[in-house]
């Protein structure tokens, strides 16, 4: 019963220590030359669509997404649609490829790549931002990149041995 | 089979796509209030920010500490020679501070637009995907805070209360690239000009004081402050300083780049400023 719970509550830390990743840094590294954004709860959600169950990961992705849009951005509905779309393409993709896991580590970074252009869309569509496309890529996305790779070869082998755990116990 | 399958994906897809439309367009229309489930979400989320927040910012402080004993000895050099210049303004600003009183109170002037009451606030976090230039405060309606509140740090003026929970609220900034986010000010010279500011340069990192008359002169260097005349705002809060005038596209107006005074993005304590004489607009307030 409380094994349901772990998931839940990790993803909810990862959510918290986003900002406070971004607010405890020193502004230099975040918004110097290159915009370092944190996305390591949605790489999180990814994995777990992979590894253990799709649905589950979908799930986690809307009330997580959700969660996001209502207390960091105000929009809603932004990270409610895309997390869960993105990880369901990932993980079916994941299934088709193989399985290892420096393969689904580079369908993250595939899947981050995709939620930044998203994101970036959206926000042009209705008018937040004037950022121009070059600007986007090159100040912004390929940083984005690196950090979020950074943190995949920290946490993705620990990660996928948390998921293996918590399925075959169930 | 499979056909079907499809099918019921793509209906799935579709009707998702249209609940995140509907979703945008309801957060993005003019309301003055969150639903209460979002302000139920902000602050049970917001309680378990604070908590954690504490620790790792007291161990993020360790470092900034041993960085800040390292310059202390030039700091203190160069703050030793100012501090002489301080006891004189000091006592200018005394002075006149008295003779504002008197001439005030001669006028029969006790309401003033400058005068307000302040709310400590501690930011506990900031939007990750750096988009929208949003903090949370660790204050809320329960304390007086109000949407459109003008949001000061020591240096100045830093933003504004976008929306109020009753234990938290967001601070937008003035960087946000949103058209409402307009406030009445004026540059500090022997005539004061009044105009308003719209919109912020990412690039020059300045905000935009927009439509100055060509003929008006503008010199580098001069202040801006908040005129009050917005309805919300009180008076005389520090913006910034120009450090450039351009004309605009057409020739006809010129703008200048106004360097914020305050740091946007090492902010740690911030003041929510509520101003003491009220104002018809008060209820509407969406352009100070």
């Amino acid at each position: 019963m409380i094994k349901r719970f772990i998931l839940p509550i990790i993803l909810l830390f990862i959510l918290v220590s986003e900002s406070i990743f971004v607010d405890i840094l020193p502004a230099s590294y975040i918004y110097g030359e290159y915009l370092l954004v944190p996305r390591f709860l949605f790489v999180t959600i990814v994995f777990i669509a992979i590894y253990s169950d799709r649905i589950q990961g979908m799930l986690l992705g809307i009330i997580f997404g959700l969660l996001v849009d209502v207390v960091y951005t105000g929009i809603l509905g932004i990270y409610m649609f895309s997390i869960p779309v993105i990880s369901y393409i990932i993980s079916k993709l994941a299934r088709i490829l193989q399985n290892h896991i420096v393969i689904t580590s580079v369908l993250c970074i595939v899947g981050v790549v995709v939620l930044e252009f998203f994101v970036y869309g959206i926000n042009v569509l209705i008018g937040f931002t004037n950022m121009n496309m070059d600007t986007f890529i090159y100040k912004r996305l390929i940083s984005t990149l690196i950090l979020n790779s950074v943190y995949l070869i920290l946490f993705a082998h620990p990660l996928t041995k948390l998921l293996d755990k918590l399925s075959l116990d169930e | 089979m499979p056909q079907f399958f499809l099918n019921k994906r793509l209906i799935l897809l579709l009707v998702s796509i249209i609940i995140l439309v509907a979703l945008i367009g309801f957060s993005l229309q003019e309301r003055d209030k969150l639903t209460w489930p979002e302000q139920f979400v902000q602050d049970s989320v917001g309680f378990v920010q604070s908590l954690v927040h504490k620790p790792a910012q007291s161990i993020a402080q360790i470092f900034t500490n041993i960085k800040d004993i390292q310059n202390t000895y030039e700091e203190n050099k160069l703050l030793k020679e100012k501090l002489d210049g301080y006891v004189r303004l000091q006592t200018e600003i005394q002075d006149l501070r008295k003779e504002n009183q008197i001439l005030s109170e001669v006028l029969d002037k006790t309401e003033s637009l400058a005068d307000f009451d302040s709310i400590q606030a501690t930011v506990f976090s900031r939007d990750p995907s750096l988009w929208y230039d949003v903090l949370s405060i660790n204050r809320g309606t329960q304390h007086g805070v109000k949407e459109n509140m003008a949001v000061i740090t020591a240096q100045g003026l830093i933003g504004k209360i976008k929306n109020a929970s009753p234990y938290t609220s967001t601070v937008q900034l003035l960087s946000s690239p949103d058209r409402k986010n307009r406030i009445s000010a004026y540059v500090q010279g022997e005539n004061d000009k009044y105009f308003l500011i719209e919109g912020y340069d990412d690039e020059k990192e300045a905000l935009l004081l927009k439509r100055i008359p060509f003929e008006t002169e503008i010199e580098i260097g001069q202040q801006v402050l908040t005129s009050g005349l917005g309805g919300v705002f009180p008076s005389n809060l520090l913006i910034g300083e120009v450090i450039e005038v351009v004309p605009d596209d057409y020739g006809l107006t010129k703008t200048a780049y106004v360097k914020p005074a305050a740091d946007f993005y090492e902010i740690r304590h911030v003041i929510v400023v509520e101003r003491t004489m009220v104002s018809d607009q008060d209820q509407e307030g969406d352009e100070e």
